[in-house]
């Protein structure tokens, strides 16, 4: 079921599929395969404090949106630095969604 | 119904902590450490605390991230440097917010302390982890070499041994047989002794040797009494070899030994001499460490060990072969930021000696 999702072609790089692809893969390293109920994701929900990804979870979820874009290496770390270099404890889940938009767009033709 | 969220902080680790610490870790790993060992792993030769910090939810410590201040020559200077180990959080605190305030007050307390360069043995996940949330670069993993002796071939837990077991003992026996005559030549000018404590004879070895590749932890007397002496708990054999005439320090071993199930594993924690050195002295070394490891019943020991050096091709003569399985070995080093030091090809594991043994489990 997951590596099927994987598989399946990266929808179409606008913010709406891009969130779907967000929620998708958090319900996946939750838990919770493709096809069931997904649980209602927050655009500010935090992906530690709120959703309780471990740093591994996170690691994975990654891994899993990597593959899920084609495999293409993404700077997630970037991430985890706001503007004045300071590293942050946590990333909301519209902060992941954003950074990936910005980074596939990026790479368009 | 409300849910109110734990308020965690990270802040640095006092020698107070520890005994608090000790639970922790006993709770999460299910073994015990000593505050005695915590103190001494923690303090380092100098015994003060660097980079070590604990996460807290109020008053109580709900995790803790531990650095054993070591000293690194690189780029012909030596800086202090840190080994990352004992990083643990209790389960029902396992979140990313909670692994990130404690590698921020980390890596905060390590740029205070002027920490040029923390490094660590970590597993698939740490390694995994820390390269996506922080983007750092780790150097190829570095082969274990093991060499099974008799004992690993006997039959075990009614399990009948290999088909093989026959050839492959002979063999052993075949290689020893021949390291033993070596061996016998190489003792008209070499004498091999048991050490208590290392002493000011190994301060000059280290300085003719610290040059022998671009970053190395400083192996000076200091550093191997603390790591090999005054370790509480541990029990190291060490064995140095000299030249029978003048003194000098040709090299040294370390050796340990730890039981697990009905096996007894032996460890080379260090095996050193010079690189451009006789050779005669790494066999001699192996040799009297084999023969070591023999008497104490070992079935298997095994060594961390660079790819393409004098001392991997010895080991290969003695009959140590590379762990084929598994991701055993891996070594990864994780460069603190912001630091001016160059650490020339840093990324090939060829250019590190830092720790070969048990420097994950001290």
């Amino acid at each position: 079921m997951l590596m099927s999702w994987i598989q399946q072609k990266p929808s179409s790089g606008t913010p709406e599929a891009t969130w779907r692809d967000v929620t998708t893969a958090i319900n996946q390293v939750l838990g919770k395969p493709p096809g069931t109920t997904p649980s209602p994701i927050q655009p500010d929900a935090l992906l530690g404090a709120d959703l309780g990804l471990s740093s591994l979870a996170v690691a994975r979820l990654a891994g899993l949106l990597q593959k899920r874009f084609n495999g293409k290496p993404l700077p997630f770390h970037t991430l985890f630095v706001d503007a004045s270099g300071s590293m942050l404890h946590d990333i909301s889940v519209s902060a992941l969604v954003a950074f990936l938009n910005r980074h596939l767009q990026r790479d368009k033709p | 119904m409300s849910i109110t969220r734990p308020v965690l902080a990270a802040r640095p680790a006092t020698v107070d902590d520890l005994e608090e610490v000790a639970d922790l870790l006993h709770r999460i790993f299910g073994e015990r450490q000593e505050v005695a060992r915590l103190r001494w792993k923690f303090g380092g030769v100098s015994g003060k605390l660097a980079g070590s910090v604990v996460l807290t939810n109020r008053r109580t410590i709900v995790g803790f991230m531990g650095q054993i201040p070591v000293r690194v020559k690189a780029s012909g200077h030596d800086f202090l440097a840190c080994q990352g180990t004992d990083v643990g959080i209790l389960e029902e605190y396992r979140r990313l917010d909670a692994y990130m305030a404690l590698l921020h007050a980390c890596i905060g307390e390590l740029e205070a302390a002027k920490v040029v360069l923390s490094y660590g043995m970590a597993n698939a996940d740490a390694e995994f982890t820390l390269s996506t949330l922080l983007g750092q670069q780790t150097m190829a993993a570095i082969p274990l070499l093991i060499r099974p002796f008799s004992g690993a071939l006997r039959a075990s837990s009614g399990r009948p041994s290999p088909p093989f077991a026959p050839l492959l003992a002979a063999c052993l026996r075949g290689m020893e047989r021949g390291a033993a005559r070596k061996q016998a030549s190489v003792h008209g000018a070499l004498r091999v002794s048991r050490l208590d404590r290392f002493d000011s004879w190994l301060d000059l070895f280290w300085l003719r040797i610290r040059d022998d590749y671009p970053n190395m932890v400083v192996r000076d007397a200091a550093y191997l009494n603390w790591r090999y002496v005054d370790a509480p708990g541990n029990r190291y054999e060490r064995i140095v070899i000299s030249n029978k005439s003048s003194g000098v320090i040709e090299g040294f071993a370390v050796l340990s030994i730890t039981r697990w199930k009905d096996r007894v594993r032996g460890r080379i924690c260090e095996l050193v001499t010079p690189r451009r050195g006789d050779h005669n002295a790494a066999h001699a070394l192996i040799s009297t460490s084999l023969k070591w490891l023999r008497s104490q019943n070992v079935d298997l020991t095994d060594v961390w060990m660079l790819p393409r050096t004098h001392l991997r091709l010895a080991l290969r003569q003695h009959g140590f072969i590379p762990r084929q399985a598994g991701r055993g070995g891996i070594q990864t080093s994780v460069l603190a930021a912001g630091s001016a030091l160059n650490l020339g090809g840093w990324d090939r594991p060829g250019n590190w000696f830092l720790s070969l043994g048990d420097s994950d489990t001290v």
